[in-house]
């Protein structure tokens, strides 16, 4: 089942649910709250992608995910006056400015989807990764990709993506403890 | 349903309807919506919440700068 806004609200107020800081009004609608962009932002460093050329990463056992990060990305912060252009085919990995909590005992977990108004320039919020898992704690991390024609400023603070909470059946007999668990942006 | 004041233009299509909306902090809302969803000065959309002056109301569709739910003067609610 999904939660309406109200659900959400009264998940909010007795901490089954908890986002920090807390959505403004404006950003519910009636079957989801939407989150927004964070200051951060990790974008490639072409200088190192052109002095490993012809490199293959293998995911797999032995892949070490922020060893690849920390490689192949810088972390930005974008100036709220000239926000950040993503050009047409660019991508980057940005954050959502609030961290969410999902506590086991709640029966709480979520997806994470894009938003129509920005779907429409063709900006894409994730890969095909928007499960949020019961136990899961932390800031959002959103894979953008502007698959449009233009390009697009992206500015802290606009609503970027939208979250819906889903209750599960029982409670996990294992929170989420994977390495995203209480990432830091 | 509440009416809602607005300026209704016609859109891309002759079902489609841009509706501009000016917001309790007097910034001129953009949001695309079905004929049948607005009339010649208003559009339809649901009450939330309000406050001594403002009502926040719904619209049936995310506004061009990504919200679904604005603030506006209670005066723009014409009719509930």
């Amino acid at each position: 089942m999904i939660l309406t806004d109200r659900e959400i609200q009264i998940f909010l107020a007795n901490r089954q649910i908890k986002i920090e800081p807390k959505p403004d009004p404006v950003l519910y609608s009636s079957t989801s709250v939407d989150l927004t962009l964070s200051k951060q932002l990790r974008v490639w460093s072409f200088d190192q992608i052109e002095k490993t050329k012809g490199e293959i990463i293998t995911p797999g056992p032995k892949f070490k995910y922020l060893k690849f990060r920390d490689k192949y990305t810088k972390s930005i912060t974008i100036r709220p006056t000239k926000g950040y252009v993503l050009a047409p085919e660019a991508f980057v990995l940005a954050w959502t400015h609030e961290t969410i909590c999902l506590p086991n005992h709640s029966r709480i977990a979520a997806r994470v989807e894009g938003k129509s108004s920005l779907a429409r320039l063709g900006l894409a919020v994730h890969v095909t990764a928007p499960t949020i898992h019961a136990g899961f704690e932390g800031p959002l991390q959103l894979e953008l990709c502007n698959h449009g024609p233009v390009s697009i400023r992206l500015t802290p603070g606009m609503p970027i993506c939208q979250v819906i909470f889903e209750m599960t059946l029982g409670t996990p007999a294992k929170g989420y403890s994977g390495i995203f668990l209480r990432q830091k942006k | 349903m509440s009416r809602v004041k607005a300026r209704i233009v016609r859109g891309a299509n002759g079902s489609e309807r841009i509706a501009y909306i000016t917001t309790a902090e007097g910034v001129c809302a953009e949001v695309l919506l079905s004929a049948t969803q607005t009339g010649t000065n208003h559009i339809l959309a649901a009450e939330v919440a309000r406050d001594k002056n403002n009502v926040l109301i719904e619209l049936p569709q995310e506004t061009s700068s990504g919200y679904w739910r604005i603030w506006v003067n209670k005066k723009q609610v014409l009719h509930q």
